[in-house]
């Protein structure tokens, strides 16, 4: 499905004023402001790309959707600064930040700094960022985090992710394992599951199988097992972690 | 894989797309499924199985975004200090208040952060008829006390109104009272009305930044 920018906004045209009718000119005149920011990034394309179903209509009731859950939030973080907010938000992109830092060999020391470093630095970008309106608030500002990151990690010369290649080999091989014919190559991918699976608990095997291995989501896993999803995360979290740590004894850790 | 999702997938291969900012919409569209819980589109699916980079992405992002409170380290309290607050628009504000006049000096170093007079802001305001408080006092003028506010309201782009209320606490009887407001080349009288409620003519912000405000309450002689 290809259009041109000025085909797509003539197509938006009735769909705004249908929106004015059930929204309010207010309300339609920043929904065509958003869409119109977001045309130009091709954001919509990714959304009827998605679903050979989706429709131009179906993108715009998606924006509405979110502005509709999302414009107080927004209002409440860009316009009227309020503390309680930015702490919440502040506390969510510092566990980002973290996370994330975790693929660079870094100290302590300078994970400890630079958490706090590019958590001051994405706060200040989202200050006056746009958001999209097109997909969840955390996972537009989680990207926000990652490129603020990626700059900041450049500005301090690690340009080189190093300590989670190794991890990303071992999600990968439980992840596309479906997918691979090559017999020889499915016997060594066994294998590497079965070294480093083995090590995990039972508990964290599990949640590790459920989600990478089968593709299900924590809420379907919540669901078959009766656990409830801050256990899952907590148990994912702990499997992750565990993974790093018997990838740095084995020395896969390049530094 | 679905073999429907092929004809979706080379369409998007043959826009003229940043092939890395359409990974970051994917991920952003991956991620928010994730957290509505939602199982991934067939599309979806084979983007993540087909682009290592993106697939990587996703394994940091499930990490990030679900990771439990108590697995980030203890780190001091966020520093807010970006956010303007009213304590930092009091320490920026200065007040001269005679008898018969009270006057307020906004610092153009205030104004800016507080009006974000970025073009980008400016052109991507996010809420239309956005109103900002610029200005909150308690005064004695001519031994009443007074409480009183100043407004700006967005209303074009690059454009503000500037409204101002003005009420005596103690007493129901307004004396009559013009409020004035200089602004880089921008100047306007306005007596306020009997509700003590002053509008002043839009002004476009681009001609009187990087200005400092002052706003003049006066009593009108008779």
């Amino acid at each position: 499905m290809t259009h041109n920018n000025d085909d797509i906004l003539a197509q938006i045209e009735p769909i705004i004023n249908q929106i004015a009718k059930d929204k309010g000119d207010a309300v339609a005149q920043e929904i065509h402001r958003i869409v119109k920011c977001n045309i130009p990034k091709n954001r919509h394309t990714t959304f009827l790309n998605a679903n050979k179903h989706h429709t131009l209509k179906q993108y715009l009731d998606n924006i509405v959707y979110y502005y509709d859950q999302y414009a107080p939030f927004i209002k409440s973080l860009q316009i009227d600064h309020d503390t309680a907010t930015w702490q919440v938000m502040c506390t969510k992109i510092r566990k980002w930040a973290y996370s994330l830092l975790y693929n660079w060999s870094l100290s302590p020391h300078e994970h400890h700094q630079y958490t706090i470093d590019i958590a001051q630095e994405v706060s200040i970008n989202l200050l006056k960022a746009d958001y999209t309106y097109d997909v969840v608030f955390d996972a537009w500002a989680y990207t926000l985090t990652k490129f603020t990151l990626y700059k900041f990690m450049r500005k301090q010369k690690h340009l080189v992710k190093t300590a989670s290649a190794d991890l990303n080999e071992i999600l990968d091989t439980l992840y596309l394992i479906e997918h691979d014919t090559n017999v020889e190559k499915q016997v060594a991918q066994k294998d590497l599951i079965n070294h480093y699976l083995k090590q995990l608990t039972p508990p964290q095997q599990e949640v590790i199988i459920a989600h990478y291995l089968k593709g299900q989501t924590f809420g379907a896993i919540s669901q078959q097992t009766t656990i409830s999803k801050n256990t899952l995360y907590k148990r994912h979290h702990d499997a992750i972690q565990s993974l790093r740590k018997i990838l740095e004894k084995e020395g896969h850790k390049d530094e | 894989m679905s073999k429907d999702n092929q004809v979706n997938d080379n369409s998007l291969n043959a826009q003229p797309v940043d092939k890395s900012m359409n990974r970051n919409t994917i991920l952003e569209r991956v991620l928010s499924l994730l957290l509505e819980d939602k199982p991934l589109t067939p599309y979806l699916q084979d983007q993540l199985k087909q682009d290592d980079t993106l697939r990587h992405m996703y394994y940091d992002a499930i990490n990030a975004l679900h990771m439990p409170p108590e697995a980030l380290p203890h780190l001091p309290p966020p520093d807010l200090t970006f956010l303007p607050t009213k304590q930092t628009a009091v320490d920026k504000i200065k007040a001269h208040i005679t008898s018969l006049t009270a006057q307020w000096d906004l610092a153009a170093s205030y104004l800016q952060p507080t009006l974000q007079l970025t073009p980008n802001w400016r052109q991507n305001n996010l809420l239309s008829n956005t109103t900002i408080p610029l200005l909150e006092a308690n005064f004695e003028l001519n031994e009443i006390a007074w409480e009183m506010s100043l407004d700006a309201t967005l209303q074009n782009v690059g454009e503000v109104t500037l409204f101002l209320i003005a009420v005596p606490l103690d007493t129901p009887l307004l004396p009559p009272i013009q409020a004035t407001i200089n602004w880089g080349t921008y100047q306007a009288t306005t007596p306020l009305d009997q509700y003590g409620q002053a509008t002043f003519p839009s002004l476009r912000l681009a001609d009187v930044t990087p200005a400092n405000l002052n706003v003049k309450l006066a009593l009108v002689e008779k």
